[in-house]
C-alpha cells in the first residue's frame, strides 16, 4: 500500500465566527462558489443523515469540501476517523507513527490482526478506504511534532487532538493558534473522557486549560475501547457540527463524564489573558 | 449536610478507591488541605512545590471552572477535581 504526503492547498478558507453562546451556532465560513455538488451515489450513501434538521444537502456539501486533522489515529482518533470518513468528510490528513503491536487491538479499531508488525498508517488507510473509497486520505507516518505540526495544521479546516502525550497536544494546540484553526480536544483515563472543542480567539486554548503537563502522566494508561470510542463519536459530532454549521458546539465549556458511573458534567471555561499561546489574540464575541 | 469533593479515576486508588470524599465546611483551600491531611498520599498530585494546587489540575465547582479556592462550600456542593488526561 503506498501513501504520500501532499501538500495541497487549503480550499476553504476559516474566519473567527460572530458570537458563539450556548444558543448559537458556529461554522467554519465557506466559499459556496468552490462547493463541489453532491453526486447521486453520495446523497444514496448519506440519505439517512441528509434529512437531519440543520444539516441537509448544504451541510453534506460543506462536509465534502472540508479537511480535518487528526492526530493519532489509534483508541480515539481512529474512531474520530472513521465516523468523518462514514458521514463523508472530504479530506483526512492522519498523523499516527509506528507499527500495528498486540496490545492496540483492544481499542485501536483501525488496525487489524493481519497488520500485526507492519506500519500502523496502512492499516488505518485501508480500513477507511474499504467504508468510503471517495475520501481523500493524506497518511503521515509521523506523530505530531514540531517540524510538521504548522504544515499540517496550515493545510487543515479543522484539526482533532486525540495523542496519548501531552507534548503532541501542546504542539498542536500552538499550531491551530497560529493558524486560527479550531481544534476539537478529546481525550481519555480509565473510565473517564473529557471533550471541549477550541475556537481561536473566542474560546479558552488547551494551554489556558492545561499550562503544564502532569508529571506523573504515563505513555500507558487503563482503557477499554468502548471509552476511548465513545469520546471519539462525540468528537466527530463536534467537527460535523463545526464545519457545517449544525446544533451548537462545546465552545467554551468543558464536558467530563464517568463510564464508570454514568455521570456527566458540562462545565463553563475562560480565557487566560496571561495564556502563552492564545493571550495575544483579540478577543472575538 | 457536608460538601463533598468528586475523585478523579487517576486519584481514586489514594483514596481507597472513593469517588466521593465528604469534607467539612469551609473554603475550598481548606476543603483540599482536610482531603490531603486524610489521604496524604495525594500530596504529590494536588501540591505544587509551593504548596499551591498544581497547574495542571483545574477545579470546577457549580457548573465553573474555579480559579479563586477561597470560595466557600456550601452544604450540598460537589468540587470536582480534574487531573489532566491524554488518553488517544
Ligand atoms: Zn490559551
Amino acid at each position: 500500500m503506498h501513501f504520500k504526503l501532499h501538500h495541497a492547498m487549503l480550499r476553504v478558507g476559516y474566519n473567527v465566527p460572530t458570537l458563539i453562546s450556548s444558543t448559537t451556532t458556529y461554522s467554519i465560513p465557506m466559499n459556496s462558489g468552490n462547493l463541489e455538488p453532491l453526486s447521486d451515489e453520495e446523497r444514496a450513501i448519506y440519505e439517512w443523515q441528509l434529512s437531519v434538521p440543520g444539516f441537509g444537502v448544504v451541510g453534506q456539501t460543506k462536509l465534502k469540501a472540508a479537511t480535518a486533522l487528526v492526530s493519532r489515529v489509534g483508541g480515539v482518533g481512529g474512531l474520530v476517523a472513521y465516523q468523518l470518513a462514514a458521514a463523508g468528510i472530504g479530506r483526512l490528513i492522519l498523523a499516527h507513527a509506528g507499527n500495528v503491536k498486540s496490545s492496540d487491538l483492544n481499542r485501536q479499531l483501525l488496525m487489524t490482526y493481519d497488520w500485526l508488525g507492519k506500519p500502523r498508517i496502512e492499516s488505518i488507510i485501508r480500513r477507511l478506504k474499504e467504508l468510503n473509497p471517495r475520501v481523500e486520505i493524506v497518511g503521515v507516518p509521523e506523530n505530531i511534532n514540531v517540524d510538521n505540526a504548522s504544515r499540517l495544521v496550515s493545510q487543515s479546516d479543522v484539526v482533532i487532538d486525540c495523542a496519548p502525550l501531552f507534548e503532541e497536544r501542546f504542539e498542536l494546540n500552538r499550531q491551530s493558534i497560529v493558524h486560527r484553526k479550531p481544534m476539537v480536544e478529546c481525550a481519555m483515563y480509565d473510565l473517564e473522557a473529557h471533550l471541549t472543542t477550541f475556537i481561536p480567539g473566542v474560546t479558552p486554548c488547551l494551554a489556558c486549560l492545561l499550562p503544564e503537563k502532569p508529571p506523573t502522566w504515563t505513555r500507558q494508561f487503563p482503557v477499554f475501547g468502548a471509552v476511548a470510542g465513545s469520546v471519539a463519536c462525540l468528537a466527530a459530532m463536534e467537527v460535523i457540527k463545526v464545519i457545517s454549521g449544525l446544533g451548537t458546539p462545546l465552545s467554551g465549556r468543558l464536558l467530563r463524564y464517568d463510564l464508570r458511573t454514568m455521570e456527566f458534567h458540562r462545565f463553563g471555561i475562560s480565557r487566560k489573558s496571561d495564556c502563552p499561546i492564545c493571550g495575544h489574540l483579540e478577543e472575538r464575541k | 449536610m457536608m460538601a463533598k469533593i468528586r475523585i478523579p479515576a487517576a486519584l481514586r486508588a489514594h483514596v481507597h478507591e472513593q469517588i466521593y470524599v465528604e469534607v467539612p465546611s469551609g473554603t475550598v483551600r481548606q476543603a483540599l488541605d482536610y482531603l490531603i491531611q486524610e489521604y496524604p498520599a495525594l500530596t504529590a498530585y494536588l501540591t505544587d512545590s509551593g504548596g499551591s494546587l498544581p497547574a495542571h489540575v483545574n477545579l470546577f465547582l457549580r457548573g465553573h471552572q474555579l480559579e479563586d479556592v477561597t470560595v466557600q462550600l456550601n452544604p450540598g456542593d460537589e468540587l470536582y477535581i480534574a487531573t489532566a488526561m491524554a488518553g488517544g
